[in-house]
This record gives structure tokens, sequence and C-alpha cells, in this order.
């Protein structure tokens, strides 16, 4: 299988560490680029929230431990309107279409239309067991 | 954990950078981390920047770049400022050349500080507000205001 661009998708409640090991080591096994991606919601103006600096802390730590793998990654973070199943499937898949991604890696509780999401992609998509998350 | 505004060197502001083209624009930012005794080994630390600058893209998007390494070449952890007038190309993921330019150097065991001070500063500069003021800054201090009025 030919394999250049693995897109994981990180859930900013998740610790990171299980699944950034895991997608880098399959970045490693395809020699693939990485594609991080963190989905938020537009923040009001008016709200202070750290949930954006949470999202970019996780894509920092994948991309600390992809550099120290060897593996080149691109960083994304992206706001949505409203953070609703339909809309995160929609962005993700998205996503895909735009980066050419030949394998998808998400969480096993990411906030998404799993059934949806498969039967709108071609490609392989993991998803990452609820139990590994436990670090 | 230090906040950006104070490891922000106050004289590590460049408000209009001269190079165009995305390795001399990192080789003036470090530059003044030499000249500020920031680092230790300034070839190992060139090297260390510009080894992920080929590994990744650290142009964020919305005009912004925050190049960064991680390495033992480095003292403290300390960032330096930059601004071009006609934007720099950091191979940024929306096509867009890079105006606001952040260089963050940091030790080694500093892990924690180092990414938090990633994260802290992406989020600081995906506000339009924020940027906008740093676009407009007639002096330093006007950027360390802006840094500190939105982190």
């Amino acid at each position: 299988m030919n394999i250049k661009n693995i897109l994981v998708c990180l859930e900013t409640r998740n610790p990171v560490e299980p699944i950034s090991q895991f997608t880098v080591k399959l970045a490693q096994t395809y020699d693939a680029r990485l594609f991080a991606l963190t989905i938020i919601k537009q923040p009001s103006p008016d709200i202070k929230t750290r949930t954006d600096e949470r999202a970019w802390k996780r894509l920092y730590e994948i991309e600390e431990d992809a550099f120290e793998a060897g593996i080149k990654i691109s960083l994304l973070l992206e706001e949505i309107d409203e953070l609703n199943r339909t809309a995160i499937t929609d962005k993700i898949i998205s996503i895909i279409k735009h980066f050419s991604i030949g394998m998808l890696v998400v969480s096993g509780n990411a906030k998404i239309n799993i059934k949806d999401l498969i039967s709108g992609l071609t490609i392989p998509v993991i998803v990452f067991p609820p139990e590994m998350r436990e670090a | 954990m230090q906040k950006i505004s104070e490891i922000l060197l106050n004289d590590g502001i460049m408000l209009d950078i001269k190079s165009e083209e995305k390795v001399a624009v990192i080789k003036e930012l470090t530059q003044i981390l030499i000249d500020k005794n920031i680092i230790a080994d300034p070839e190992a630390f060139f090297d260390a920047v510009l080894k992920r600058e080929n590994m990744e893209s650290t142009g964020i998007g919305l005009g912004v770049a925050i190049p960064h390494a991680r390495t033992g070449a480095v003292k403290n952890i300390a960032v330096v400022f930059g601004r071009s007038p006609k934007g720099v190309d950091f191979s940024s993921l929306d096509g867009q050349p890079s105006n606001l330019i952040f260089l963050i150097a940091a030790p080694e065991d500093k892990k924690t500080e180092y990414i938090m001070t990633l994260a802290r500063l992406s989020k600081l500069l995906r506000k339009s507000e924020a940027r906008t003021r740093l676009l407009n800054a007639q002096n330093p201090q006007e950027v360390i205001q802006t840094v500190i009025d939105y982190e």
C-alpha cells in the first residue's frame, strides 16, 4: 500500500501521547507525511477560552514526537461555528480531499459520525481504541 | 511558567526586516539571540532551526510564522520578533506569505515551557485584532504591549 499522507485527528480533551506515538510509528512504517488536526468551536470574541491553547498544545506535542522520529508534519487548527458531529465529519472529509490524505486515524471517542465518515471515503480509517488512550 | 511578554526580548524586535527569503530572515533574527548571549553554539542553533524548517512548515497561516528549535545550543528560553512588510514565504498551508515572524529558542531540557510558549503564541496570533496591532505597531513598546494585552 502506497500512502504518502496520514491525517490524525486529535481530541483536545484526550492526552496526546498514546495516539501520537502510534501515528508517528505508522508514518515511519509507510514513510508518510503526517497532518495533525484539531477542530475547535469558533470562539466568541467576548469569551475568554483556553480551548484553542489546549488545541495548539496537542498539535505541538505531536510535532515534537514527529520531529524526534524524523517524520515530516503539518499542523492544522480548524475553527467551525458549531461542534456537532455532522460539521466535524464534513470538515475532516474536506481536509482529506484537500491534502490527498491516504489514511485517517481518529480517536474512539471522537465526536464524529463514523459511519458517514467511512462511507464517504475510500481510504483506510483507523479508530484508535479507547483503552489505548489511558496513558 | 513565564509569560511570552517576559521572554520576548525588549531589544529583540525588528519592525522592518530587510531580508526577503526565509533562511536569511531566520539568520537575521538569530543574530539578535547571539548578540544577547542567549545562544551557546550559534551554528548548532541555526542548523536546528533549519532542520525543523525542512521537516515541517512553521508558517501557521494568516501571515504568521513561528520558526523554533529546542536544543542544547540554547542557554535560556527566549523569543524575538521580526516584521516583514513584504512578507516572507514560510510554506504556510494557506499559501500566504508571513509578515509576522516570531523565532523561539529553547534549551533541550525545557520541553514543557517550549510547547506552552508555542501554544500560547499561536493562540495569540490567531486573533485578528492582535495581528492588526502588530502589523501597525510604530515602535517595539507597542509590540510588547500588544502581547501583554492578548496573552
